[in-house]
């Protein structure tokens, strides 16, 4: 067998620091899975815990034995345009994955593998199932060859003999990944200050459970530090005290926002700790391909290839709006389980494979524009827009829905006040209507497909029609009578949903869709 | 900022998709469906109706009226409702293998038409379950790549034309 230049055409094992990983991954996903059994048992226990221990101890020892065994099993090598790996403890299992099935390669470091020099590779394809392989440890710049041989385009180097291509293709890439190459364009470093304009504008709402969780939690501890400084304050100032003490309850809401914003901050600057977004590669060669590194305790590089890219998501809120950054998602083929979430640079639902970029303003958003869809648009742009309709039945099924709540107010206070509540929810919601189904609007250039959806949150999705898994219409009888209908494109990735348009541009963009889908003769995935 | 016209990109000249060419399931599907109904629909009935008439009839407390109405009517209602499905969209229901992709309709009240190309299923599969066997009909899964939902299943189609299509988009990976 050729070498390929880094070693790893042999089979090898991972890193000795991967056993540590390993055993500490291991841990974690069975407390993950066993924590009510493992809090029950403790519960449960008689006065001397001698059982429990027992019982930890040898799952501790199996999870260990386990872990050994997993190490000394696994090895791997690419070789002949194939990703071996070699693995299984009972049941050995060979799995042989070609290069061009590699979906992306994301490299990884936690705090270990930091403190030790080594990172984590994750190997991802678009499988139905067993889509992800794991290395736990290799040395940073084994890594990045392993990476580099992985997501290298061997039809490209179809010149070379084919024991030499490996090697090749490493070199061209080592090559473009040093910062000076002419080939690699910097799209975002994140400086400091844009970086806490990140943390200020996240959705702080969603972190005030965590504020209020962790002021409750350790109310009983600052109760007794309180009470013992209480014991020590002078009587006078015990009454002063005492007379301002209603302020506590003007402070306490401050103090849960401003620990929220704490948490938002802090999380922000941790996750996006150094961000540098960069292309390079070759587009004629389809090497090109968006790179990132983000993170202080948890570094991670990821990079998506370019011609992978399935489905690009906008998002903002009206505080991002205020700072002009948008944050953008991109998505390439997804395995099975495919899940909406939120969050950013991670695998979401263990297979969505999704690079999450802050920070995005008007001129970042349209330099990525350009480079994922590079012939966005074609030719001019058709706007498209939902039927009036769309408003009336928002409006229709809000005002329903807090029907209740004014009928209620009547009931409680007279019908005068029902009515007034009921006039002020009515038009409210007719107002929040209205201001949906203007947001709501989708543009194509008969060949990629952007929609707007949203007032407060906004989202902007764009995709590819020569990417489309399906597309699907949905019709219920009132629609029908109305002449409306819904469509949805499903992509590998997610889908994009078109509401309320009329039959007929429903069925002329279906088939438009179904069109690209068929007049796409290059791979799509 | 790149600036656009905003015309009308011409239609014309793609192929539609003629729903009238859509092609029934076999009616013995629309048997195992009658029977699932039924089944159903007695098996809820009296899952409601036999704890209630043992209260009524042994138990210390007497069962309101209301309670049978309310049970009563929601069963009526949602059992009913299924029947009307069943009924006014079995006509509906049919599927369309053209040159490049499967197409398949279903539903009354809410109509949902899906086209998947075949040049994105990743694999199919032919399911035939006890009461398919019995009756003569199968299910053609056809998987699609990532997990949007894009996956399509057409029931009630013969084993002959399962292996049909099956074979047909075999045939056209290999080309």
């Amino acid at each position: 067998m050729t070498d390929n230049g880094v070693g790893l055409a042999t089979p090898r094992r991972q890193h000795i620091v991967g056993l540590l990983v390993l055993l500490g991954w291991q841990s974690q996903h069975i407390l993950r899975a066993a924590w009510p059994i493992l809090i029950a048992a403790y519960l449960q226990q008689e006065n001397d815990a001698k059982y429990f221990l027992w019982a930890l101890s040898l799952g501790g020892l199996a999870t260990l034995l386990g872990a050994v065994l997993h190490f000394w099993r696994f090895t791997f090598s690419v070789s002949q345009g194939k990703f071996h790996v070699h693995k299984g403890i009972f049941v050995r299992e060979k799995i042989n994955i070609p290069l061009e099935r590699v979906q992306a390669v994301h490299i990884e470091q936690n705090l270990v593998q930091r403190l030790f020099g080594v990172s984590g590779v994750r190997v991802d394809t678009a499988g139905s199932s067993g889509s992800e392989l794991r290395i736990h440890a290799l040395k940073w710049d084994e890594a990045q060859s392993l990476r580099s041989l992985l997501t290298a385009d061997l039809s490209e180097r179809a010149d070379l003999p084919k024991d030499q291509r490996h090697g090749a293709k490493t070199d061209v890439i080592a090559e473009a990944e040093t910062k000076n190459s002419p080939q690699r364009r910097a799209i975002t470093d994140l400086d400091f200050r844009t970086l806490l304009c990140v943390g200020l504008s996240q959705n702080h709402l969603s972190k005030v459970a965590f504020a209020i969780g962790g002021l409750v939690t350790f109310q009983g501890f600052a109760w007794e530090i309180l009470t013992e400084l209480w014991t020590r304050v002078p009587g006078i100032w015990r009454s002063i005290l005492l007379f301002l003490s209603p302020l506590i309850l003007i402070v306490s809401p401050v103090i849960i926002a401003m620990t929220s914003v704490m948490i938002s901050l802090i999380s922000s600057i941790l996750r996006h700790w150094k961000l540098q977004l960069w292309v390079e590669g070759s587009k004629a060669k389809r090497t090109s391909a968006v790179h990132l590194t983000q993170g202080m305790l948890n570094r991670q590089s990821m990079q998506i290839p370019i011609h992978k890219v399935q489905y690009v998501t906008w998002e903002s809120t009206w505080i991002r709006r205020l700072f002009s950054m948008d944050t953008v998602h991109i998505r390439q083929a997804a395995a099975g389980g495919a899940v909406q979430g939120n969050g950013g640079g991670t695998v979401e639902g263990g297979s969505v494979m999704r690079m999450g970029i802050p920070a995005m303003n008007s001129k970042r958003t349209r330099q990525l524009e350009l480079l994922l869809f590079p012939s966005w648009p074609q030719r001019s742009l058709i706007t498209i827009r939902p039927e009036k309709y769309s408003f009336w039945v928002r409006w229709f099924r809000r005002s329903l829905a807090l029907l209740p709540v004014a009928v209620g107010f009547g009931w409680w206070l007279g019908v005068i006040w029902g009515l007034v509540l009921g006039a002020f929810l009515w038009t409210w919601s007719g107002w929040l209507s209205l201001k949906i189904y203007r947001g709501q609007w989708a543009t194509t250039d008969g060949r990629h497909l952007s929609t707007h959806q949203g007032w407060w949150f906004r989202k902007r999705i764009m995709i590819d029609w020569h990417k489309l898994q399906a597309v699907e219409m949905t019709q219920n009888r009132i629609q029908a009578h109305r002449d409306v209908a819904h469509l949805t494109f499903h992509t590998s990735s997610g889908v994009a949903h078109l509401r309320f348009l009329s039959t007929d541009l429903a069925k002329d963009l279906r088939d438009l869709a179904m069109a690209q889908v068929h007049a796409n003769r290059g791979p799509w995935m | 900022m790149t600036h656009v016209k905003n015309e009308l990109v011409d239609l014309a000249g793609w192929p539609d998709l003629d729903e009238t060419q859509l092609v029934s399931v076999l009616p013995s599907y629309a048997k195992a469906r009658a029977l699932i109904w039924s089944s159903v629909t007695l098996t809820s009935g009296l899952a409601f109706a036999v704890p209630l008439a043992a209260i009524e009839m042994w138990g210390d407390t007497h069962v309101p009226g209301a309670l049978w109405l309310i049970v009563g009517g929601l069963w009526l209602v949602s059992t009913g409702w299924w029947a009307l499905e069943e009924w006014r969209g079995w006509p509906l229901r049919g599927y369309l293998v053209r040159d490049r992709d499967v197409v398949y309709r279903r539903g009354w009240w809410s109509r949902t038409t899906t086209a998947v190309p075949f040049a994105r299923i990743q694999h199919s599969e032919i399911q035939q379950g006890p009461l398919g066997r019995w009756l003569g009909y199968c299910t053609l899964k056809l998987y699609t790549a990532g997990a949007s939902g894009a996956n399509l299943e057409i029931p009630g189609l013969s084993v002959a034309t399962a292996k049909n299509i099956r074979q047909m988009l075999e045939d056209l990976n290999h080309d």
